[in-house]
């Protein structure tokens, strides 16, 4: 069998802020159409993982590839423009827009149509079926042309997936989409992820291990900046290891 | 959803209508001092459009904005009394410098944020200062440039007027296509958030680039007006005060609209030129309305008068039924 080359591959990636190593040689290889966690404690290193891979922050040491090139030094858009997609753990959206502008500028974001400013930026077509179908899928279809600040933290949480889904990317990193929700919004929002198209490659950052391991076929596990276990979930509930740091934190 | 044209947009296309048919027939109805004064204002109101392109819709708050009309206006101003040049190549010096100043000021801008990007619009107008003093061969220093007289056809004082009132208009209509466009629901985008813009994939310094650019596109343009109806160019027009005023005026008629910049042109040339003859402390009182708008009316006069519309058409809705 010829594996094929990894749509995302971190490659022996360490990220030194001054004196803190929050990430500590960490090597990813996600194929096409996988679905990944990323768990660990409080300041395992998980965000700055994504930083890493998006471009928020230069790695230290260490390569990163998606889509077959290596992109250590691209800038996040360059990346976003390639097909990376990624949403926050603290809500990243703009406040002041309804729903509407938030997913016409997210939607708009990949095309020429960007710079264009010379005619009135009209919601149909292309743009309109993006909006409507990423917002049918997160379920905030009825918050169309509401002002994001009027909103709930819960539908908050929904749109900045939906944005993300607006540019359609290839890959997707989601840094803890049930963050701050309750234990029913969190059920919810698990299906949600859950029921996000196949074809779409996810890498997914989640505090609560159950949750986590129900959406994924693979798990990297992070404690101190550290890779300490991977494999499928299965084997992530049965390792010791891994069980002792959730214990203690 | 039904589309219909809402009281809202009934009313404002009214009061458009009317401020337009004001604005054609002012040289009938006003003498000549009144007309230079409404010249003043609309240029005014198009220099303070074009700061809260920057201020309002991106959040870039520019206090070098009169560096780059000035700039403009020197271009003329120097072609006019120094070479001799005809009215085309005034024109074309003065948009050329304008333009020149705003890629250049915009290159040194487009890497900066918030306090920051104050900060060295600042030291750009002050540049743009320095060089109006230093510079004597170009720009006569203190005494600036004087005796730039107006392109024959539009020569009468209520022809240019005519001049500025369809140039401004033109440049109205334009902003208000640039706002309302793909790249300026983008704009928004960057005031709300850069870092999502970016993990969206824009170039957010392109961005800034761009819209820097256009503003001073525009403050181009009024620099160009404005030398001509002045006559003359001097360093008292490349201030920091000259920039301040543009965002003062753009803060009291409402920040991030495109008619609230040119009511805040009207008023403050109104403070300027007619109360002043009563009170000669006008700039503490210029003041005194900054403190006051900001302290009570956040979004300007715009935004206040349109809080009050509000909640008038949400009383008016609560009524009971049977009023009818
Ligand atoms: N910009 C930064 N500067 C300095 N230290 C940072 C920065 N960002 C994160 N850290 C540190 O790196 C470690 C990992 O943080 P983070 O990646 O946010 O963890 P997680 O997402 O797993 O909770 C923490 O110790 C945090 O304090
Ligand atoms: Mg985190």
């Amino acid at each position: 069998m010829t594996s094929a080359l990894p749509i995302l591959h971190v490659d022996d990636v360490t990220v030194r802020f001054g004196g803190v190593t929050a990430v500590d040689g960490v090597t990813l290889r996600v194929e096409r159409g996988s679905r990944w966690a990323v768990i660990g404690p409080n300041g395992a290193g998980k965000t700055t993982l994504f930083k890493a891979i998006s471009g928020e922050v230069r790695p230290t040491i260490g390569r990163v590839h998606l889509f077959g090139a290596d992109t250590s030094r691209a800038h996040p858009n360059r990346k976003a423009q390639r097909g990376l997609g990624r949403t926050y753990q603290v809500s990243e959206l703009f406040q002041a827009l309804t729903v509407e502008e938030n997913m016409a500028i997210a939607a708009q974001a990949r095309t020429p149509s960007r710079f264009h400013s010379w005619r009135p930026l009209r919601i149909r077509g292309w743009i309109d079926e993006r909006i409507t179908s990423a917002l049918d899928q997160l379920q905030i279809s009825d918050e169309r042309f509401t002002v994001v600040s009027e909103m709930s933290h819960g539908q908050q949480r929904s749109l900045e997936i939906a944005i993300a889904l607006a540019t359609k990317p290839e890959v997707l990193l989601l840094d803890e989409p049930a963050a701050g929700l309750s234990a029913a919004e969190r059920r919810i929002m698990k299906d949600l992820v859950e029921s996000l198209p196949r074809d779409l490659t996810i890498v997914l950052i989640e505090h609560d291990m159950e949750i986590a391991l129900e959406l994924v076929d693979r798990v990297l596990v992070l404690d101190n900046g550290k890779m300490i276990a991977e494999g499928n979930p299965d084997e992530i509930r049965s390792n010791q290891h891994v069980q002792d740091v959730y214990l203690k934190s | 959803m039904i589309r219909r044209i809402s009281l809202k947009t009934r009313v404002l296309l009214v009061l458009a209508a009317i401020g337009l048919g004001i604005g054609i027939a002012a040289p009938y109805l006003f003498p000549k001092y009144i007309v230079g004064l409404i010249s003043l204002a609309l240029i005014g109101g198009l220099f303070a459009q074009s700061v809260d392109l920057l201020a309002g819709y991106v959040g870039l708050v520019t206090l070098g904005q009169a560096g780059i009309s000035g700039a403009a206006a020197y271009g003329v101003g120097y072609m006019a009394s120094k070479v001799g040049a005809g009215f085309p190549a005034q024109i074309a010096v003065g948009l050329l410098t304008g333009i020149l100043a705003s890629l250049l000021f915009g290159l040194m801008a487009m890497r900066s944020n918030d306090v920051y990007f104050i900060m060295i619009t600042l030291a750009q107008g002050m540049i743009v200062w320095g060089l109006s003093i230093r510079l004597y061969k170009v720009t006569g220093a203190e005494n600036g440039l004087t005796g730039i007289p107006r392109p024959e056809p539009v020569n009468p004082y209520w022809k240019y007027y005519y001049l500025v009132l369809v140039v401004v208009v033109l440049c109205w209509m334009l902003l208000g296509i640039i706002v309302k466009s793909p790249f300026g629901a983008s704009l928004k985008g960057l005031r709300e958030s850069e870092t999502r813009m970016r993990m969206l994939g824009y170039n957010t310094t392109a961005q800034k680039l761009y819209v820097f650019m256009l503003a001073g596109f525009f403050a181009t343009i009024a620099g160009i007006l404005l030398v001509y109806l002045n006559g003359f160019i001097s360093p008292s027009s490349v201030v920091l005060a000259a920039s301040a005023l543009g965002v003062l005026e753009a803060i009291l008629g409402g920040v991030g609209t495109l008619v609230g910049p040119m009511i805040g042109a009207f008023i403050i040339v109104a403070i300027q030129n007619i109360v002043s003859i009563y009170v000669d402390r006008w700039p503490t009182l210029m003041g005194l309305i900054f403190v006051v708008v900001v302290l009570f009316a956040r979004r300007g006069l715009v935004g206040a008068i349109s809080d009050v519309w509000n909640r008038r058409q949400q009383e008016v809705s609560l009524e009971p039924q049977s009023a009818q």
